[in-house]
């Protein structure tokens, strides 16, 4: 980008101000990975019907449970997953009585769901002193929902008041647009129509914050709980509540530690082996796009030294997963050679055999080669040193550089050769 | 990670394209301390710094699979920080004022002297001089000397004439000039305690 000529005033100001730094914090990852849109992979895939989760309101004022719904995102045959509430969810007031007692307050404020508890326990108490209503009870009313609201839209259309009055069965399905996983981004909305065929308008409420919108989009993080509440209501009736919580599933974690094998057969193998092991997770060992392993942990043999993009994908039961990819590095382990020898008799450096070897107990065979590729000479065993003589009897080889060539092999046919050169330096 | 290495690039961006937590991590590693040099520039404190900072990597992480490959990675990461930066400038444009006086940008510019007067402090010292200007001196500074901006172009970016550009440059550096001999006087009287 350097477009003009600076003045050396400012070149000497450049220069110093480029080698400010700054130490890297953690925190500001975390920070930041925050607020990343969820991973494009699962999300570009198109969108999968969850879970439609089916609360049936009786009466004016119902109340779910607070209990987490966080595994209850089960798959069923179809591909679908439903978020089903068990039946201890459902509770109505005073359902134990022959009645429900129907509070009329229609100017309830709006209930944050986090209090809920309390407001419910509050409730109970006030109905006491409100004017009330009795109204049948769910079992009653349940056989005969269909008739039941095609009641309801007659009467709705027909503007009549009725101040207590829901004398119908109103069922609000959560559905719910996404993968119920940490990181991940869900949608929860509401059959608009079916709804609105009822009251006259609902309101989100997530956590007690009213969300402005037809639909709760959320982007799932951990441990944390999610009370949705959707409030519908209508002309001269007691506000309807709906509300559910749930967690999102945590992620697998992906991250994997590898060790770069040195021995003879496996020098540029590394093992590579992911950091959490579980029977339900599934593993996917990736690299160059091609599928290396399944399992927890593997061995990867490498072509060459080098510094390898390894990903691991893990997935759970529940069908969240993480990938984590790390550059693997593959070196060659092998002791650096001597790379001259005199045999001239003075007790140092006589002959050439290549140290590293000692311990190894496979085949083995050295020979060195003159630069005109002609073998000059080769053993098997590794005390055989080279004294630089032609196949170590004949005449003094020349001065200069050789080639010399170990091939090694172990009883399962694993099979390598080391290469490099080695120079005469003098003779005596 | 030796983002030198074509090959790594081209892994790097398909990983973080993918939304790769591991590896965008390891880039935004590997870039913090260059990139976090390059927001302190443009910002008036370290917390807008790092704002500016964080923004630019969720678009750098937005964008980044539509890097085209010229040109390096960490060239087209800076790039999006500066252009961030200079879009931060100017939605708080309206805040500041600009000075327009030209006749006494000519005057100053010839003040330049080429004594090296910023040796003995080191970039993240100057750089907090350079913090502390006024965000228009700041921004135009910034833009020319460390980004290689000519004033042509800073007057295009910023909407400002080019002598404009100009004036506020020479300021600049007559500010950070007063600014690092303030410094040395402090050193000074340090010493004489």
């Amino acid at each position: 980008m350097k477009k003009h000529k600076l003045t050396s005033e400012e070149q000497a100001l450049k220069t110093k101000i480029e080698q400010a730094s700054f130490d890297y914090q953690e925190a500001d990852w975390l920070n930041l990975e925050s607020k990343l849109a969820p991973k494009k992979g699962f999300w570009s895939s198109s969108k999968i019907l969850v879970a439609g989760l089916v609360v049936t309101a009786i009466g004016t004022t119902l109340w779910l449970n607070k209990e987490n719904l966080n595994d209850s995102f089960e798959e069923t045959n179809h591909g679908t997953v439903e978020l089903v509430p068990t039946e201890s969810k459902i509770q109505t007031i005073n359902s134990d009585e022959p009645y429900e007692k129907v509070v009329e307050d229609k100017d309830a404020t709006l209930i944050s769901p986090i209090e809920s508890e309390t407001l419910h326990t509050n409730k109970s108490t006030e109905s006491n002193t409100n004017k009330q209503a009795l109204k049948p009870t769910a079992a009653q009313e349940q056989n005969q929902s269909n008739k039941d609201l095609a009641q309801i839209d007659e009467k709705s259309t027909s503007h009549e008041k009725s101040t207590n009055s829901f004398d119908k069965e109103l069922e609000v399905d959560f559905i719910f647009d996404g993968k119920n996983c940490v990181g991940e981004q869900v949608t929860v909305r509401v059959d608009e129509q079916a709804i609105l065929s009822h009251v006259d308008n609902y309101e989100w409420f997530l956590n007690g914050e009213q969300i402005k919108s037809d639909r709760i989009q959320i982007h799932l993080e951990a441990d944390v709980n999610y009370k949705l509440l959707l409030k519908a209501y209508s002309e001269n009736k007691s506000p309807l509540i709906f509300d559910t919580s749930f967690k999102a599933n945590p992620l697998p974690k992906s991250d994997f530690e590898y060790e770069d094998l040195n021995g003879f057969f496996d020098d540029l193998v590394a093992s590579m082996n992911a950091v959490e092991e579980a029977n339900e997770y599934s593993y996917s060992w990736k690299f160059d796009e091609a599928e290396i392993g399944t399992k927890s942990s593997l061995n990867y043999q490498f072509k060459q030294t080098g510094y390898y993009p390894i990903s691991l994908t893990v997935t759970s039961s529940n069908n969240c997963s993480s990938t984590n990819t790390k550059f693997v590095e593959v070196k060659e382990q092998m002791n650096e050679f001597i790379n001259a020898f005199s045999p001239d008799n003075d007790g140092i450096n006589d002959s050439f055999m290549p140290q590293g070897f000692e311990e190894f107990e496979g085949q083995f065979n050295l020979s060195i080669y003159d630069l005109k590729g002609q073998k000059v000479y080769s053993t098997d065993s590794k005390d055989e040193p080279w004294n630089g003589t032609f196949e170590n009897k004949g005449r003094k080889m020349p001065l200069g550089i050789y080639i010399w060539e170990i091939k090694i092999s172990d009883t399962n046919n694993n099979y390598r050769s080391f290469k490099d050169k080695v120079e005469i330096v003098s003779f005596n | 990670m030796d983002l030198t290495d074509k090959e790594v690039v081209r892994q790097v961006v398909k990983a973080c394209a993918k939304g790769d937590r591991g590896m965008q991590q390891e880039l935004y590693k590997q870039m913090y301390s260059s990139m976090m040099a390059v927001c302190y520039r443009y910002a008036g404190r370290p917390e807008d710094a790092k704002d500016i900072f964080q923004e630019g990597f969720i678009k750098v992480f937005e964008k980044i699979d539509r890097f085209n490959f010229k040109g390096s990675l960490q060239g087209w990461i800076r790039r999006i920080m500066v252009n961030h930066a200079i879009d931060h400038y100017r939605k708080n444009k309206k805040k500041y004022a600009f000075s327009e006086s030209l006749v006494e940008a000519e005057k100053i510019a010839n003040e330049d002297n080429e004594d090296n007067w910023s040796s003995e402090f080191d970039g993240n010292t100057l750089l907090n001089c350079v913090q502390q200007l006024s965000p228009t001196y700041r921004t135009v500074f910034s833009m020319y000397v460390l980004d290689g901006y000519t004033h042509a172009e800073i007057s295009e970016e910023l909407s400002i004439s080019e002598g404009t550009s100009k004036s506020n440059l020479a300021k600049a550096k007559r500010n950070l000039r007063k600014m690092i001999q303030e410094l040395r006087n402090n050193e000074e009287a340090q010493i004489n305690i």
